[in-house]
């Protein structure tokens, strides 16, 4: 199987590599050290600082976030758009065009609309006495500085959902739909109680791909905000990125690279036995 | 009463689907107007909308940068060239995980998920460290080599979604007509999952042409593509909106064409059984 | 598969594989540098020299956001792209750690009015006695103003009533804290314009305070010796300038910072002395002519004395791997000749030679040349950071993080220094400063 040798080749090689670097102390900025064995250090300092936890709570609110938001919206638009309406063709395939762009121009859409001085939705916030949207600016706000990036990724990811959804609603069978209409059900029952369960599998697997990547957000943090402040939107991947590519630690940035690929399998485990409970 | 019913009905649903157009037109109607804004128009305060002069001035300085034809070339090489080889190494693959068993199939299975879910910023140094030693950054054999890790696995996954669903019946009339395994695959199957294959083409494309971070470490200038170009228009002074918000537009365009032209298959596709999974 | 179309496939492959291969095309000097003003000014030089020569240049140009890792990068991945890279003097140690440098002692020993005439080698030679980078543009820290404003009788009669000395370009902290508070009448003006995004630029905030009241950030051990009264004093004074700069400073970047005061919107700006050619530039500024340069300002009883100065240098420096050495120095012995600097500083540099500095044409095309050598003068310039391989680690993670987390209350300011300091011992423990 060609396909099974090539991901063997480059993709099992280079993760027995990622592995094998995180019990070496390497620093490329400082060749002269050289290359130095040490064991779990890496594991150990990095998992004790408190930071390091904070980060990875951070992330799982950004993740489980907007995973979140864009299944419910999704679903929403699915529905919607799936509905016997004239002109849905032509919306579908505007609000599919989000999803198309390079995660890159979406931040710097977004980091010019919300520009404090000349971007649009600023003004739009300040003419509706939303002040506290404006002031401080959201991508300098503690608080805010998560949810917005939230609403970039719900902005650019929400077509993904509304797409898969809409593949597995045109998949549905109709006829269990006769039947709950002959049996005067309301359409919010026949909702809750046969599009919902019979769509559950297509939204896990939504679901696993959206957690998925949304755990690898790196580009739209790097040209919004780089982390900041203080480290209010750092985010795992961002913080791998700064250990290896501003420190130039391999050892560290490796670290918390396993760090990510470890909530990444609990995450596919955690939907894995959803799925499976559901089909027995 | 019920066609009073029915009216409400359709007015939300026609109110939600402006809304819905809002929320994704707004952010593309504004790169899309200041692409075409004077170098004036870019700063007001308060932003203007449409009070401003068009100019193609933007498109014109992205277009006359010394390196966007090799960046769009370069671009579309290494997509087409990337999804092509990657559906020909992982379709054969798909097939035989939906067809045959295997004593670790589902090992197999779980190995392919794992590569789908491992993130890049894991796997960019290593890549990096190994494609020194091989003495092959900055060329497009090793941006190749990552578009094929990004899209293999997908390839493998949502192609065996579609393997699985055709009935078995299929292949056996047509090796009873005499055709081996291979040309019952080519000749038979592959039509049957055209739409799934283009499907999989158009979303593996977009991981593809997307790519920032392998392209930024194992590119370089010669290699460099179109979302890597885009970031070239910040500089020390200050992001230049204008152009920016053009080379955006430019960047996406060649996704949003071949999206619409792949689009009935796209969701026709992922119906297969793609989604299923 | 279909074996015809597999082979066509590999073909296309392999032939790539040789297209990118050639693609390189046989230059004979390859340049490469960030995108910005000075290297425009020095760009304008390349075409004499080739005539000049013979030699054909060629230059490849990064933003300065991913140019740093990508020299590395590319340094790191023993790629051969580039013989000349411009580079900022704070990156040369890391560089020359690495063995990627080649030394460029002979420059000086040809050219010896150097060691005179540009006070920047004082920083160029490195640790092992060699010297691995030639400044080519260098500035200071310091405080932008609209001399439009500073000269309006009526803001002077004003400024005067209410602090009651007169309103001039800023000497003192005190005077500077007076000044933003003064102008700042937002929304049409702000005070002073900051730049508060996580980054370096926000870290030189900080240093600027910290030097100015005689602080360090390293010891002459290299331990952190900047936990102390100094520190906080400096972390409380940045916190209290942001309430004289626009919200949208919190978020600001040196880009951000410097469109605010090019649009007007602020009567003074903590940038460097670069900014100028912004200010003045015609088609970007609203305030061209406007505007003017000041050192960055001290305690009252230090007025008069000389204090370290953020000092800002950028220059030349040859890849060790480069095919044609000789020709790389040639180039850098011609872009330092005094007549080459008077040619493009205007065009967006500031000549790392006194003499050119001294020009009487030069001054009058760019009048601020003479603020900025005063303030050259009247202090030490200071780079960002001694300059070892940590350094920019340093400033930019934990000290741009030390100020960011202040500013937004989420860390008190001992709390916060304590914390960088701690990490910047531990970096530097790790990597054999202690033993």
């Amino acid at each position: 199987m060609p396909g099974l040798a090539y991901l063997g080749i480059v993709f099992a090689i280079p993760l027995i590599y990622a592995i094998g670097i995180t019990f070496f102390d390497w620093n490329l900025l400082r060749p002269d050290l050289g290359i130095k064995f040490v064991g779990l250090k890496n594991y150990i300092d990095i998992l004790t600082e408190v930071q390091t936890w904070n980060t990875i709570g951070r992330t799982l609110y950004f993740v489980i976030g907007a995973v979140g938001i864009e299944l419910i919206l999704g679903t929403a638009i699915a529905l919607l758009l799936n509905r016997d309406f004239p002109g849905t063709d032509i919306v579908s395939s505007v609000v599919l065009a989000p999803f198309m762009m390079a995660p890159i121009v979406v931040g710097f859409v977004w980091r010019f609309l919300l520009n404090r001085t000349f971007g649009p939705l600023v003004h739009l916030f300040s003419s509706l006495g939303l002040d506290f949207l404006t002031s401080p600016p959201i991508f300098a706000n503690g608080d805010l500085v998560i949810p917005a990036i939230i609403t970039m990724d719900v902005w650019q990811f929400t077509p993904f959902v509304v797409l898969v959804v809409l593949a597995g609603l045109k998949s549905l069978s109709t006829q269990y739909y006769e039947a709950a209409e002959v049996d005067g059900a309301s359409r919010w029952q026949m909702f809750w109680y046969i599009t919902l369960p019979l769509l559950k599998p297509t939204l896990l697997v939504a679901a696993v791909i959206r957690t998925l990547t949304a755990l690898r957000i790196f580009d739209t943090i790097m040209v919004t905000t780089q982390g900041g402040p203080g480290y209010s939107s750092e985010v795992l991947s961002f913080f791998a990125y700064r250990l290896g590519f501003e420190s130039y630690e391999m050892g560290s940035a490796g670290t918390v690279g396993i760090i990510i690929l470890t909530l990444a399998l609990i995450f596919t485990l955690f939907y894995i036995k959803i799925v499976g409970v559901e089909s027995e | 009463m019920k066609n009073l019913g029915k009216l409400a009905l359709n007015i939300m649903t026609v109110g939600a689907i402006l809304l819905v157009l809002l929320w994704t037109l707004y952010p593309l109607m504004w790169i899309f107007l200041s692409s075409l804004k004077p170098a004036g128009a870019q700063f007001q305060d308060p932003p203007v909308w449409f009070n401003f002069e068009p100019t193609l001035d933007n498109y014109r300085e992205f277009f006359g940068n010394s390196e966007f034809i090799s960046a769009i070339l370069n671009s579309l090489l290494i997509t087409i060239v990337s999804v092509l080889f990657s559906l020909i190494l992982g379709t054969p693959t798909a097939y035989s995980l939906a067809r045959f068993k295997y004593r670790h199939d589902d090992k197999m299975l779980i190995f392919v998920l794992l590569s789908r879910m491992t993130p890049p910023i894991v796997l960019v140094m290593p890549l990096f460290l190994l494609a020194r030693a091989l003495g092959i950054i900055d060329t497009y054999l090793v941006l190749i080599i990552m578009g094929g890790l990004l899209s293999v696995p997908f390839v493998i996954w949502m192609m065996r979604g579609f393997f699985a669903d055709l009935p078995i019946e299929l292949e056996e009339a047509a090796m009873i007509d005499g055709c081996d395994r291979k040309n019952v695959l080519v000749r038979v199957l592959l039509p049957l999952v055209a739409p799934g294959l283009a499907a999989t083409a158009v979303l593996c494309s977009l991981l593809v042409w997307n790519q920032f971070l392998f392209v930024l470490v194992l590119g370089g200038s010669s290699t460099r593509t179109l979302p890597v170009l885009v970031k070239m228009f910040v500089t020390e002074q200050s992001v230049n909106w204008g152009v920016m918000s053009a080379a955006g537009i430019i960047t996406v365009l060649p996704l949003i064409i071949f999206g619409l032209l792949a689009q009935k298959y796209l969701v026709k596709g992922l119906t297969m059984g793609g989604v299923k999974e | 598969m279909n074996k015809k179309f597999l082979s066509a496939v590999g073909l296309l492959i392999l032939s790539l594989m040789l297209i990118s291969s050639v693609a390189v095309a046989e230059e004979d000097l390859e340049l490469v540098s960030e995108r910005g003003s000075h290297t425009e000014a020095w760009k304008t030089l390349m075409d004499n020299f080739e005539q000049e020569t013979g030699t054909s240049l060629n230059i490849t140009q990064y933003p300065y956001s991913d140019y740093r890792s990508q020299l590395m990068l590319n340094f790191t991945g023993g790629q051969k792209n580039y013989d000349v890279p411009y580079i900022s003097m704070l990156w040369y140690p890391s560089f020359a750690r690495g063995g990627y440098l080649k030394p460029l002692n002979e420059i000086v020993e040809r050219n010896p009015e150097l060691k005179e005439d540009m006070p920047g080698l004082e920083n160029a030679y490195w640790e092992d006695g060699n010297l691995y980078f030639i400044p080519y543009m260098n500035e200071l820290g310091g405080v932008l103003y609209r001399k439009d404003l500073f000269n309006d009788p009526e803001e002077k009669k004003n400024f005067k009533e209410q602090y009651g000395y007169e309103l001039q370009p800023p000497e003192t902290l005190q005077q500077y804290k007076d000044i933003a508070e003064f102008f700042h009448r937002p929304p049409d003006l702000y005070g002073v314009s900051l730049m508060g995004q996580r980054s370096i630029f926000l870290a030189t905030h900080f240093m600027n305070r910290l030097w100015a009241r005689g602080g360090e950030l390293l010891d002459d051990d290299y331990k952190p010796a900047f936990n102390n009264e100094k520190g906080i004093e400096a972390l409380k004074e940045v916190k209290e300038m942001f309430g004289y700069a626009s919200d949208a400073s919190k978020a600001h970047d040196f880009q951000d910072a410097l469109t605010e005061f090019t649009n007007g919107k602020s009567a003074m700006a903590e940038l460097w002395t670069t900014a100028m050619f912004h200010a003045n530039d015609e088609e970007n500024s609203d305030i061209v002519g406007d505007a003017s340069f000041t050192g960055f300002p001290r305690p009252e009883e230090a007025k008069d004395e000389k204090r370290p100065m953020l000092y800002i240098s950028w220059g030349f420096s040859v890849a060790e791997s480069t095919d044609n050495p000789e020709a790389a120095m040639e180039w850098i012995e011609h872009v330092i000749e005094k007549e080459q600097f008077i040619e493009a500083a205007p065009k967006g540099t500031i000549p790392t030679r006194l003499s050119a500095l001294e020009d009487s044409e030069l001054k009058s095309e760019l009048p601020w040349i003479e603020p900025f050598q005063e303030a050259l003068e009247n202090g030490i310039p200071t780079p960002m950071f001694p300059l070892i391989p940590e350094g920019s680690t340093i400033v930019n993670q934990e000290i741009a993080s030390l100020v960011s987390l202040y500013l937004t209350g989420e860390k008190s300011a001992q709390e916060a220094l304590s914390e960088a300091e701690n990490a910047i011992y531990e970096i530097l423990e790790e990597n054999n400063y202690y033993e």
